[in-house]
C-alpha cells in the first residue's frame, strides 16, 4: 500500500511533465508571434511617435513634436477630413448595412426562394481579386453610368469618382455594395445555430414572422451583433476604404481621404523622415478607439436582451 | 375577425420575403456582373471593347489567353541588379505564398486556441483575455513602423521569413476555434489516454481529424485571399511578385506592355480560376464553417 503511493506520485508527475512539455511546445510559436508582432511593434510605434527619423533611417529623441505637426502641420487639413470620413464611412455602413444584412441573413435562414444560390453568389466576391471588382466598378461609373443616364433621360453625367463633392458618396455606396457579402452568411449561420424547440415554442404561442425575426431571433444572435459592432467600432480609424485601387498614391481627392489610406501613403511614399508622424497619428487615434470601444461595448453589454440569461459579456 | 387579421400578418410576411427577395436579386445580379464582364470582355479584341461595354465578342478572340503569357514581364531590383519574372514565375510565388503562408497563419491559430480550449494551465485564463483585449482594445498601429520593424528584422523583401513569421494566434480565426475545440467532448482525449497514447496523439490523430472541414475552410479562405493579394508583394515583397501583383501593375501600366483590356483581363481571368474552382469544390464547408460567436467564454 506505501509502496504504491510514491509510485502513483511518480506517475502523476510524469503526466505533468509530459503535458507541460506538450503546451510548451504547442505554444511556444503563437506566443512568440505575439511577443514580436503585436508586443514588440507597437512598443516601438509609441518609441517612434516621440522620435524623429533621418533619410538614412537613423532616429533622434523629437519629444512632443511629431504630435503638434499632426495638429499644426501642413497636412493638419487632411487628417481631420480623414477623421470625420471614417465616422460617417462607419456610421452609414452600419445604419445603412447592418439591418439590411440582418433582414438578407433572415430571408436565407428561412430559406426562401434561391437561398442556396444566393449563399453562392454572395461569396463570389471574395474569390475574384478587389482589382478585377474595382475596375469593373470604374469602367461602370466612368463610361457605362454616364452613357446610360444620357440614353435614359437625357442628362449628362459629371465624372462621379473623379469629382472631389461626388467621391466619398461613391466610396460609401462601393463598401456597400461588397460589404454584404460575407456578413449575410455568418449572420445567417449565426441563426441557422438557433434551437429549432425556440421557434416552434414561438409559433405554438403565436407569433408573426416580424416578432419570430425581432423578438426571438435578433435577441438570440444578439452576441454575433456585439462582435460585429466591437470590432467594427474597434477598427474604425484604420478603415482605408479602396482608394489606393481608385487613385493610385497621389490623385484621391481630398474631401475623400480616410485615415488608413493617409498612414498607407505615409508609408509607401518612401520618405522616413515622415515616418514618425504616422506612428504619432496612430497614437492619437488609438487613444480616441479605446474609449469609444469600451463604452460601446460597456453600451451593448446593458442592452443585451439576454443579459439576465447568460450574464454579463466578458 | 381574428383570423382575417392572422391572414394579414401572414401577408405582410410574404411581401417582406417578396421585396427582399427582389433587392437580393438586383443585388446578387450586379455582384455577377463583373465576372460577366471579365469573362465577355477577355474574349473581345480592342475595338471590339471600345464599341460595346457589356455585348458579346464580334468575334471570340482565344488568343488573348495566350498572348497574356507573352506579355506580360514585370522587371524588379534585387540586391542591385534588375530581374524580370514571366508570368510562370509570378505563379509559382503566388502559390508557394498563398500555401505556406496560409499555412503558418493558421498554425499559429490552431496551436493556441486548442491549448486554451481544452488545457487547464496557469496561462489559459490570460490568454484568453488578451484575445478578447486584441479584439476589443484597437491599438492602431502605422504601417510606416510595421516597415520599420520588418526591416530591423530582416523580413522586409525576404520571401522565406514574410511565410513564417509575421502572424499571431489572436482574432477572430481564434474565437471561431477556439469554440470549435471546445466543443468536441473530452471523452475522445480520455480514451486515448486509457490506452496509453499522449497529448500528440490526441491532438493529431483526434482533434484534427474532427476539426478537419472547419481547418479546410479556414485554410481555403485564406488560401484564396493571399491567391488574390497584391498588397503584399505592394508593401512587403517588392523584389517578390506574385501574379495579383503583376496583374495589378499591368492593368495601370498596359500601354507600356502594349497590351489591351481584353488581354489584361484575360490574365485576371486566369489568375482567378484557382480561387473560383477551390471555392466551388469546398463552398457548403466554407460558408457553413463561417459562425463567429460572443466576446464570452
Amino acid at each position: 500500500m506505501d509502496a504504491a503511493k510514491p509510485q502513483k506520485r511518480l506517475k502523476q508527475s510524469k503526466k505533468q511533465v509530459a503535458k507541460t512539455i506538450f503546451l510548451t511546445c504547442m505554444l511556444f510559436y503563437p506566443l512568440a508571434q505575439f511577443l514580436v508582432f503585436y508586443v514588440y511593434m507597437n512598443f516601438n510605434n509609441i518609441l517612434m511617435a516621440f522620435q524623429g527619423m533621418r533619410t538614412d533611417g537613423t532616429t533622434y529623441w523629437n519629444g512632443l513634436e511629431n504630435f503638434k505637426l499632426v495638429f499644426t502641420g501642413v497636412d493638419n487639413r487632411l487628417i481631420a477630413v480623414s477623421f470625420w470620413n471614417n465616422i460617417k464611412m462607419f456610421l452609414l455602413t452600419l445604419v445603412i448595412g447592418m439591418p439590411l444584412n440582418i433582414l438578407f441573413g433572415y430571408y436565407l435562414y428561412k430559406k426562401k426562394f434561391g437561398s442556396s444560390v444566393i449563399r453562392v453568389v454572395y461569396m463570389l466576391p471574395n474569390m475574384v481579386s478587389g482589382v478585377v471588382m474595382t475596375l469593373l466598378f470604374m469602367k461602370f461609373m466612368e463610361v457605362g453610368f454616364p452613357q446610360m443616364m444620357k440614353e435614359l433621360l437625357g442628362i449628362e453625367m459629371p465624372n462621379l469618382i473623379r469629382n472631389n463633392n461626388s467621391a466619398f458618396g461613391v466610396q460609401v455606396f462601393y463598401t456597400l455594395w461588397l460589404g454584404f457579402s460575407s456578413s449575410i452568411i455568418i449572420y445567417s449561420n449565426a441563426m441557422f445555430s438557433i434551437d429549432d424547440g425556440v421557434i416552434e415554442a414561438g409559433k405554438i404561442d403565436g407569433t408573426n414572422t416580424f416578432q419570430e425575426l425581432f423578438r426571438i431571433v435578433v435577441p438570440l444572435i444578439f452576441p454575433t451583433l456585439t462582435t460585429y459592432l466591437i470590432t467594427g467600432v474597434a477598427s474604425i480609424f484604420t478603415i482605408a476604404g479602396s482608394l489606393y485601387l481608385f487613385y493610385g498614391l497621389n490623385d484621391v481627392p481630398q474631401k475623400t481621404y480616410m485615415m488608413g489610406f493617409y498612414l498607407f501613403k505615409i508609408a509607401m511614399a518612401g520618405d522616413l523622415t515622415a515616418y514618425p508622424m504616422g506612428s504619432a497619428v496612430s497614437i492619437l487615434i488609438t487613444i480616441v478607439t479605446v474609449p469609444l470601444t469600451l463604452g460601446t461595448r460597456w453600451l451593448l453589454n446593458r442592452i443585451d436582451p439576454m443579459r439576465d440569461v447568460y450574464g454579463d459579456i466578458a | 375577425m381574428k383570423q382575417r387579421t392572422k391572414r394579414k400578418k401572414i401577408k405582410e410576411a410574404q411581401a417582406l420575403f417578396i421585396a427582399v427577395g427582389i433587392i437580393f436579386l438586383i443585388h446578387g445580379l450586379s455582384l455577377l456582373l463583373p465576372f460577366a464582364w471579365m469573362m465577355m470582355t477577355s474574349f473581345k479584341g480592342r475595338l471590339d471593347y471600345a464599341d460595346s461595354f457589356l455585348g458579346l465578342p464580334a468575334r471570340w478572340r482565344f488568343e488573348n489567353y495566350t498572348s497574356i503569357f507573352e506579355i506580360l514581364k514585370v522587371e524588379v531590383i534585387r540586391g542591385g541588379q534588375l530581374y524580370e519574372y514571366n508570368v510562370f514565375n509570378m505563379l509559382g510565388n503566388s502559390l508557394i505564398l498563398a500555401t505556406f503562408g496560409s499555412f503558418f497563419g493558421l498554425l499559429s491559430v490552431v496551436l493556441c486556441s486548442y491549448c486554451v480550449a481544452k488545457y487547464d494551465f496557469k496561462l489559459r485564463k490570460l490568454l484568453f483575455n488578451i484575445n478578447i483585449f486584441v479584439m476589443v482594445i484597437p491599438i492602431v498601429g502605422s504601417l510606416a513602423n510595421t516597415l520599420t520593424v520588418y526591416r530591423q528584422l530582416g523580413i522586409y523583401n525576404n520571401f522565406l521569413l514574410y511565410i513564417i513569421l509575421p502572424g499571431g494566434p489572436f482574432g477572430f480565426n481564434f474565437l471561431l476555434l477556439y469554440g470549435a475545440f471546445k466543443a468536441i467532448p473530452n471523452s475522445y482525449s480520455e480514451a486515448v489516454f486509457i490506452d496509453g497514447g499522449g497529448h500528440l496523439t490526441v491532438f493529431l490523430k483526434i482533434i484534427i481529424p474532427i476539426m478537419m472541414p472547419t481547418l479546410c475552410a479556414l485554410y481555403i479562405l485564406a488560401f484564396i485571399g493571399s491567391w488574390n493579394d497584391y498588397s503584399a508583394s505592394l508593401i512587403y515583397l517588392p523584389s517578390v511578385p506574385t501574379l495579383a501583383y503583376g496583374l495589378y501593375l499591368f492593368q495601370y501600366d498596359s500601354a507600356k506592355y502594349g497590351a489591351s483590356l481584353p488581354e489584361v483581363l484575360a490574365g485576371f481571368a486566369i489568375c482567378s480560376i484557382p480561387s473560383v474552382v477551390l471555392f466551388c469544390s469546398f463552398q457548403k464547408v466554407i460558408t457553413k464553417s463561417l459562425t463567429v460567436g460572443g466576446l464570452k467564454e
